[in-house]
Order: structure tokens, then C-alpha cells, then sequence
């Protein structure tokens, strides 16, 4: 064994034992799917050879250049679902935040109350008339 | 018998407009604005128009400003961005029975003696969409960087969208109502002008191209985009599409 395999063998083992130990206790599936990603770092780094005969059973010469290939196609999909997760959440926070706005609307100085109906939604709200009172309210809320 | 547009055109005030006159919305999105707001509500508050002002969360008083004039102030208690803004007053102004709704920068770059001309397309049923055009009006202290800018974005534009137009950039735009509920806007932060075009294309909408001016002010250059801030709209709109 090289040092390598003496620093991250112990570690991976330890990390897939935390991984089992919680999932009997949250029986979670994700962390199954981590563990199997954990013991095959743990097959590939004790056994280099064994990257080495999936190369070749792929046509793919040696076993560093398969696991390569293998990050070059994980890492940008793991990415765009990670952006298109974030994406989604910041426009479910947009989302809100314009629904209270429109929940919230006041009118200027010299402009009646309305009703208003969102597109699309078929819920009206009345809007609250321009008064010291509301704009007292918008004040409160910024702060 | 007058024509809707020539009441608008007019100087009426909205109490002077005939009943069956069509209901036009100045949607203006606002952030940290208090002092161009001012100038510009000034400008644009002559009774002729329905207005609401979108403040995208400001930490100043751009709200307050806003509420001074007789316009609806709609406020996002966080920073959301423009695109989202300009949803949110597209909403209400929907919500409101818009005929017509102009999108209008908050920083006085937009000249409002223009709404006329720009509404007259949808007005007359011509187009679905008017999108004002500043390379076929004209710019006032437009800086060469930007001119450079604009013009590769239209290149880009061309040839990921299809469009074919001469501004791509241009807040200054009229939709008709069935143009503002068709047109889906995702993108809450400046790649929204884009995805605009995008929805022209996809939903076949008719438009056409108005001249108006742009007049850019030193302290709004220095508040603006930067011309680098362009390809960090095209990674937006690109990978908005990727997350589609």
C-alpha cells in the first residue's frame, strides 16, 4: 500500500460506517446511494487494477483516464441539476415576494381604492386606500 | 369621430377620457431611484396614463417618492430583480384591466412625450408588441462601450433567438393584453429583456419596432449595467434555457 491508500482508505471506511450507522437509524435511501458511491472509492483506491479492467472492458486503455471520463460526465449534470434547483427555489422566493407585493399594493396621493384580480388566478383582494395609517404600515415593513 | 390615440395624444386627463377610451399602464420597476423616480413620475404623471411603480425592494425611499404622486406603489420586500419587477407590475396592472402596457425605465431615460407613438401599434391592433428602438431613433451620450454592447448583443440575439431586430436592450416597450399574459417571463434579473424576444418567437406574437430616444445621465451609467455585466445576461439566458 502507497501513502495514499494509508491516508484515504481509513477515512473512506469511517465515512461509510457514519453513513450505515445513519441510515439505520433514519433509513434514509440517499445515504444507501452514498455508501455504494463510498465502498466503490474504496474498491477503486485499494485496488487500482480493478479501474484499470473497467477501462478495458470499455475500450478505454487505462483505469485513471475511466474515472476521468467518468467525473467529465457526472460533474456538469450534477451541476445544471444544481443550478436548475436553485433556479427553481429563487423563483419560488420571487414568487412570494411579488405575491405579497401585490397583496400590499398602496395607491399615491389622490388615487381611489381598487379591486384588484391577479391574472390568471381568479382571486381578488382589495387594496388598502392611501392614508397616513398605510403608510405608516410600509414604513414598518422595511424596518 | 376621434381615434383613442389622438384622446391620448392630446393632453386629456384620465377624468377628461371618454368612457370607452382603452386603459393604458405605465409599469415602472424601481430600485434605488428616489431622485431619478421623482424627475421621472413627474414627467410621466400628467393624468394621461394609469401608473404603477414597482420598487424592487429599495433599501432608500423610493417608495415614499413614488407614493407623493398619484400612482400605485407596489413594493417587494426583497430585491427580486428588474425582471420580476416588471412581472409583478404587468400583473397588477392586468389586474387592473389594462388595455395597454408600457414598460418605462425609472431613471429618466426614457422620454414619456414618446408613450403616444409607441402605444399607436397596439392601439390600432398592428402589432401585439411595440419595442421601442434606439438605433432607429436616437441616443443622447450613449458611451461607445455600450453602443459596442448593444450591438453584439443583437448579433447574439439574431442568431440564438431568431429575431430580427435593432435593439435588444431597450425597457422602453407596448404590449397589448393578450401580448402581456402570453409572454412568460422567468428570468427575474436583467436576462428578462431577452427572454422577452424569446416569447415573441415562440408565441409568434406580431411586433414592430418604434424610434425613441435614450438619453443616458452620468449618475445612471454609474449605477447601471456595466458592458461586462452583458455576458453575465447571456450565462442567465443561456442556462435559463438549460433549466427549462
Amino acid at each position: 500500500m502507497n501513502v495514499f491508500q494509508w491516508i484515504m482508505l481509513p477515512v473512506l471506511v469511517i465515512v461509510t460506517i457514519a453513513e450505515l450507522t445513519c441510515f439505520a437509524r433514519d433509513r434514509r435511501r440517499v445515504r444507501l446511494l452514498r455508501t455504494a458511491i463510498w465502498i466503490a472509492a474504496v474498491v477503486l483506491i485499494a485496488d487500482p487494477d480493478s479501474a484499470t479492467s473497467l477501462a478495458q472492458t470499455v475500450g478505454i486503455g487505462r483505469g485513471t483516464d475511466f474515472v476521468f471520463y467518468v467525473f467529465m460526465l457526472v460533474t456538469p449534470a450534477v451541476l445544471f441539476h444544481l443550478y436548475s434547483q436553485q433556479f427553481r427555489m429563487r423563483q419560488d422566493i420571487v414568487l412570494l415576494a411579488r405575491q405579497e407585493a401585490l397583496r400590499t399594493a398602496v395607491p399615491g396621493t389622490g388615487l381611489p381604492q381598487l379591486s384588484v384580480e391577479l391574472p390568471g388566478r381568479g382571486d381578488s383582494f382589495e387594496t388598502p386606500i392611501a392614508s397616513d395609517d398605510s403608510s405608516k404600515n410600509s414604513g414598518e415593513r422595511r424596518e | 369621430m376621434r381615434t383613442a390615440i389622438e384622446h391620448l395624444s392630446d393632453g386629456h386627463s384620465r377624468s377628461e377620457q371618454p368612457a370607452d377610451s382603452p386603459a393604458v399602464w405605465l409599469v415602472i420597476a424601481a430600485y434605488n431611484e428616489s431622485q431619478r423616480l421623482r424627475d421621472t413620475l413627474e414627467m410621466v404623471c400628467d393624468g394621461r396614463w394609469n401608473v404603477v411603480v414597482v420598487d424592487d425592494g429599495s433599501p432608500d425611499d423610493t417608495s415614499d417618492v413614488a407614493g407623493r404622486f398619484p400612482v400605485w406603489v407596489v413594493r417587494h420586500p426583497i430585491n427580486c430583480g428588474q425582471g420580476a419587477a416588471l412581472k409583478t407590475g404587468v400583473d397588477f396592472a392586468l389586474g387592473h384591466g389594462a388595455e395597454v402596457i408600457v414598460t418605462f425605465d425609472g431613471d429618466g431615460q426614457h422620454d414619456a412625450r414618446e408613450i403616444p407613438q409607441l402605444i399607436q401599434p397596439v392601439l390600432e391592433q398592428k402589432a401585439d408588441i411595440a419595442l421601442g428602438s434606439r438605433f432607429l431613433g436616437r441616443t443622447v451620450r450613449m458611451p461607445w462601450t455600450r453602443w459596442l454592447t448593444l450591438k453584439a448583443g443583437i448579433v447574439f440575439t439574431r442568431l440564438v433567438s431568431g429575431i430580427r431586430v435593432s435593439d435588444v436592450h431597450n425597457g422602453f416597450r407596448a404590449l397589448s393584453r393578450q401580448a402581456a399574459r402570453t409572454i412568460e417571463i422567468r428570468q427575474p434579473r436583467m436576462a428578462h429583456a431577452s427572454e422577452i424576444l424569446d416569447e415573441i418567437v415562440r408565441h409568434r406574437l406580431r411586433y414592430v419596432e418604434v424610434p425613441v430616444t435614450i438619453t443616458y445621465h452620468e449618475e445612471t451609467l454609474l449605477k447601471g449595467q456595466s458592458s461586462l455585466a452583458a455576458l453575465r445576461i447571456t450565462g442567465q439566458l443561456l442556462l435559463g434555457r438549460f433549466s427549462r
